[in-house]
């Protein structure tokens, strides 16, 4: 008997891990529902009094862009409307937190408080104030599973900030055995400097264009080939991971859905030789001055109507109408 | 322990299961909470067959995988391990000392920690210095755990 029940427990080792998922989504909707239940009402609890100061500062700062936002969006659709353009919606998102079982979980893989009923759906993007977290793998009603960037399985198609490179970021250890991300299948005549900021490019669908993933900290191994690689120090440390962002659909605007201008960050001017490639841009950290002046090479500079993020405080734009927001 | 197979005992062994996943689960505090689980296994598998250990370490084990993503398999090929090898543990020793169930519990969450990290290994996983460090502390946490729990058992029988 004993071995009937190692063979099913191998059995469910290599199953595939859509059945598994659905395996363990009926045990959590039926024996486990009463403990997730009572984590939700655990983690909200422990939500409402964590940093009273820090929400604060957030709820102000959000304020204050608010308000600083409300007349450039005015005047932006009025102009749209002028020229016959439709209004760039901007993308949805839902606020939720990393659940992390310690001692059992895979590294890597977390829960999100937050499900189905809230819109959220496999595949979409999981960002933090900082950049780029990971993606959801699976939606059940209330909580959802995800990866971050530290799982094996995590791939995003990144480039640097004004699309000189293009690669692959995926996980790696770095030195000393630090979780880092690696930028492959970059081209070996592009030369990127420590600290070049590495986006999302928004090539295969999985995540919009533009999400900070981090900043170049060294290349990886002698690159013998053609291709060269670099290691990348992500902006989301692990210990970041507790309040999150899940992106929802994409917007209908037919065109590629660029994130940068929610961050703060724009992408500069592309060098002049791109086999002499250093600098890809820098990480403002918020929306200033650097991250879109209208001028007649840059005409019509990326609206600032992404998400703003809860966790980094926003500041109000410029009092200059011609500002990231006065235009679309 | 041996004989003690009635509905109390049972219930005992419920009440841990439910508490391990109240405590580390439903109020959120992770390995600050004992691994009552493995504990209310180890237990058990001491008092039934190989067989019903090993059915009921699979049964607790999908239990347990299904709370961490991707991972429903490893708890349960483990769990079901450590159900017969607790319950072939009986043929080391049958007595009642305390000191030798101590140490039974102590191993056994050792194990179960070392067999979890071999089958769940990943690249970013902490390594062989989690095994030997901080894994021992938490298989003596578990073992505190489960004399302090079977003591309140037997206190009450």
């Amino acid at each position: 008997m004993a071995a009937l029940f190692f063979a099913l427990a191998l059995i469910l080792l290599f199953l595939p891990g859509a059945y598994r998922e659905a395996l363990a989504g009926g045990v959590r909707a039926t024996l486990l529902r009463p403990v997730l239940a009572l984590q939700r009402g655990a983690i909200e609890r422990d939500a409402r009094l964590a940093d009273p100061a820090r929400l604060r500062a957030e709820r102000d700062s959000l304020a204050a862009f608010l308000v600083g936002q409300a007349a450039l969006a005015a005047e932006n659709q009025q102009l749209r409307d002028i020229l016959g353009l439709g209004r760039r919606l901007p993308p949805t998102f839902v606020s939720a937190e990393v659940v992390r079982l310690p001692g059992r979980s895979l590294e890597g893989s977390f829960q999100v408080t937050a499900g189905q009923r809230d819109g959220i759906r496999p595949g979409a993007p999981i960002v933090a104030a900082a950049g780029l977290v990971g993606r959801v793998r699976e939606v059940d009603g209330t909580t959802a599973t995800g990866i971050d960037w530290m799982n094996p399985d995590f791939r995003a198609s990144a480039m640097t900030l004004d699309g000189e490179a293009y690669g692959i970021a995926e996980p790696r250890r770095g030195p000393g055995g630090e979780p880092m991300l690696a930028l492959t299948g970059t081209p070996r005549h592009i030369r990127l400097a420590e600290g070049t900021l590495i986006v999302t490019s928004g090539h295969g669908g999985v995540f919009p264009r533009g999400i900070p993933i981090g900043t170049i900290a060294g290349t990886e191994g002698g690159g013998e080939s053609w291709q060269k690689s670099y290691l990348i120090r992500p902006l989301v440390s692990p210990a970041e991971m507790n309040y999150v962002l899940v992106l929802g659909p994409p917007e209908p605007t037919g065109t590629m859905q660029d994130l940068a201008a929610a961050w703060g960050i724009r992408a500069e001017a592309p060098a002049p030789d791109s086999a002499t490639f250093e600098q890809g841009g820098q990480l403002t950290g918020a929306p200033s001055a650097t991250t879109s002046e209208p001028t007649t090479e840059n005409p019509e500079p990326e609206p600032s109507t992404g998400p703003q993020l809860l966790g980094e405080p926003v500041r109000p734009p410029p009092a200059d109408t011609t500002g990231p927001g006065a235009a679309g | 322990m041996n004989g003690r197979q009635d509905w109390g005992f049972w219930l005992f062994i419920a009440i841990l299961v439910i508490l391990h996943f109240v405590l580390r689960v439903g109020l959120g505090f992770g390995q600050l909470a004992p691994d009552l689980l493995v504990v209310a296994l180890l237990i058990a598998a001491r008092e039934v067959r190989a067989g019903v250990a090993a059915g009921l370490g699979l049964f607790l084990g999908i239990i347990d995988g299904s709370l961490v993503p991707f991972a429903l398999g490893s708890s349960a090929v483990v769990l079901t391990v450590l159900g017969f090898a607790g319950a072939r543990s009986r043929e080391l020793n049958s007595g009642d000392s305390l000191v030798f169930f101590a140490l039974y519990l102590f191993a056994g969450k050792w194990l179960f920690d070392t067999l979890l990290y071999l089958i769940t290994g990943s690249i970013f996983q902490p390594g062989a210095s989690y095994l030997l460090l901080v894994s021992p502390l938490t298989a003596l946490y578990a073992a505190a755990a489960g004399l302090v729990s079977l003591s309140v058992y037997r206190a009450f029988t």
